[in-house]
């Protein structure tokens, strides 16, 4: 309905200018005034090729700006024919031209000024359109830029809340309480693993980048204090194929995806399963594959997606679109997920 | 006198261990007739030997803790162990069937053990202690808050893929199927847009057209067409979507 309401009010508006543009000619260009001819064919003209551009404006709604102005100048073509040979039947009728002699005599000056008058006329409309939304572009450039900063602080913070957890906290405690009563030195060094992933953890928060290997230190010191407690039910493997020590990297990113992998992959799970990281620089990007051997992707699913799509995020608001996160089944169980960012 | 008897489940075996450790010193009359490290085998020992009292940690592979106290109802007096749970504690103060948190202490298992004697004692309040545990299990499992869409499960080739909802820009229904859009793929799925509409945060995802949900963290720009239409553009790709009229509301405030 807004479409037909809009194409109205501009043909309206179109024969306002068609009218003005045929009393310009007969007056001040032609050198014999015919009123009621050039009125006509100027109507005509003016809105066949209006209603055209129309048509070809419709067609690249749907784009932004690529296919705009090919639509647009194909749309004034078209117009232009077809008011040319709207004309031509109406002077065949009403005079009795044929084809021959209004190609030689007439056609040439509807198609010179539909296109002389045409071109500024759709350039007014186009270009009052695009100043309104260049307007409201630069407002949400504005609203964008701020709650983006906002956005990435928030997703920052709930990260970190989520690598100190309560429940991750406790539960080690406690096994950390129990074993001094079977194995004081396992104790010792479980204790010494929560305090230096403790001290870590919350270094991070005033860190934007760490190095790459700095990370994999966390989450090896993360999942050594999940070996103690889940036993035999958790082996892992890092291997850190990249041969840089001094990458760098985004702290926040790793260690929630690898945390997923262990709270709905592997604990739920009755016999466990095994966490593999590797890291390898491909074509300048870093990629980085966490796999689970755990419980997979299905009633959890939102649950886990809480941190995935934080850390998604997150690697957004840092690279932009360049980098990426995908997910993906791993063979024969469990979550594979892929993190490429650009070196 | 009968002798007491328990089992104690837990998937950490330190765990298991400390808590058998500290029952020992606390209470040596107490039998520990057994030990499970999941919920299933649990449940199994829990109706194999019927013990007077079952200590179940709740988060467990195979079944939950509350799952194998609904499963054998009546059967032993149960002894929640969680550690920091906000719902579950809620769920337990108000409530006469005990609990224990994660790291244990001595006296708090001193207390719980005072408390397990006087009910087995006491003859004829089974069936009232069953009500509560009825109860404590019933608030346990409402816990659950309102979960939105938070990955979409889309087939690519023979492989399935998990997109995070935040890397969507669209959903948009075609013929019977959505289209799932981001910024560098396009997949399709089965679930019609009306049944997404009701998964998604509504506070993120915006329905803008009978056949089209966007992401509004991802729309870049809005506009109006040449002809008045009002449509959304987003981060890295060309392709548009209408806004119905109907919609337009929405971003008045824009």
């Amino acid at each position: 309905m807004s479409n037909l309401k809009g194409i109205i009010s501009s043909l309206a508006i179109t024969a306002v200018f068609n009218t003005a543009i045929a009393l310009l000619l007969n007056f001040m260009v032609l050198k014999e005034p015919q009123l009621f001819e050039t009125f006509v064919i100027s109507q005509l003209t003016g809105l066949s090729i209006c209603l055209f551009v129309h048509i070809g404006m419709i067609i690249s709604d749907e784009k932004i700006n690529k296919w705009m102005g090919g639509c647009i100048a194909l749309g004034l073509i078209t117009g232009v024919i077809v008011g040319g040979l709207l004309s031509w039947g109406f002077l065949s009728v009403f005079f009795g031209v044929d084809l021959g002699y209004y190609f030689k005599h007439v056609f040439l000056y509807i198609a010179v000024f539909g296109i002389v008058f045409g071109v500024p006329i759709t350039y007014f409309f186009s270009s009052r359109e695009k100043l309104i939304e260049s307007e409201k572009r630069i407002q949400n450039e504005k609203i964008k830029r701020l709650t983006m900063e906002k956005e990435a602080a928030m997703i920052t913070l709930r990260l970190l809340q989520a690598q100190i957890e309560p429940h991750f906290l406790f539960n080690t405690l406690s096994n950390v309480i129990s074993l001094f009563d079977i194995d004081v030195a396992k104790a010792k060094q479980m204790l010494i693993d929560v305090n230096e992933y403790l001290r870590v953890s919350l270094a991070r928060t005033r860190q934007e980048m760490v190095t790459l290997s700095q990370e994999l230190d966390l989450v090896r010191q993360y999942l050594d204090i999940f070996k103690i407690r889940m036993g035999k039910r958790l082996s892992y493997e890092i291997n850190d194929q990249t041969g840089r020590h001094d990458l760098i990297f985004p702290p926040l990113i790793v260690q929630p995806l690898v945390e997923n992998a262990i709270k709905y992959g592997l604990e739920p799970k009755i016999g466990g399963g095994k966490i593999s990281i590797n890291c390898e620089i491909e074509k300048e990007m870093l990629n980085i594959v966490i796999s689970d051997t755990g419980m997979g992707l299905y009633e959890n699913a939102n649950q886990a997606g809480i941190g995935i799509n934080n850390v998604s995020q997150r690697l957004e608001s840092i690279y932009g679109t360049k980098a990426g996160l995908t997910l993906t089944q791993n063979y024969p169980s469990g979550v594979k997920a892929i993190i490429k960012v650009p070196l | 006198m009968k002798q007491i008897t328990a089992i104690i489940a837990d998937d950490e075996e330190n765990l298991r261990i400390g808590i058998t450790t500290m029952l020992e010193q606390l209470w040596p009359q107490l039998t520990i007739l057994g030990q499970a490290e999941n919920g299933i085998e649990a449940l199994s020992l829990i109706e194999k030997i019927r013990p007077d009292i079952a200590f179940l940690d709740i988060q467990m592979p195979g079944m939950t803790g509350v799952e194998v106290a609904k499963k054998s109802a009546g059967l032993s007096k149960v002894v929640f162990i969680t550690a920091y749970d906000q719902y579950a504690v809620q769920a337990f103060e108000s409530e006469a069937v005990d609990y224990i948190l994660k790291p244990l202490t001595m006296d708090r298992l001193h207390t719980t053990i005072l408390r397990l004697k006087n009910q087995l004692g006491a003859k004829d309040d089974t069936r009232y202690v069953d009500e509560k545990l009825k109860k404590v299990i019933q608030v346990l499992e409402n816990r659950i808050t309102p979960d939105y869409l938070r990955l979409i499960k889309v087939k690519t080739g023979d492989d399935l893929r998990f997109v995070p909802v935040s890397q969507v820009l669209y959903f948009k229904a075609e013929d019977k199927y959505t289209i799932v859009q981001t910024a560098g793929h396009e997949f399709l799925i089965k679930t019609p847009i009306k049944e997404l509409e009701n998964t998604l945060d509504p506070n993120q995802f915006w329905r803008v057209h009978r056949s089209a949900i966007v992401n509004i963290d991802k729309i870049k720009i809005v506009k109006r067409s040449f002809t008045h239409q009002m449509m959304v553009g987003f981060d890295g790709i060309n392709q548009c979507i209408r806004v119905s009229r109907s919609h337009e509301h929405l971003f008045k405030q824009m």
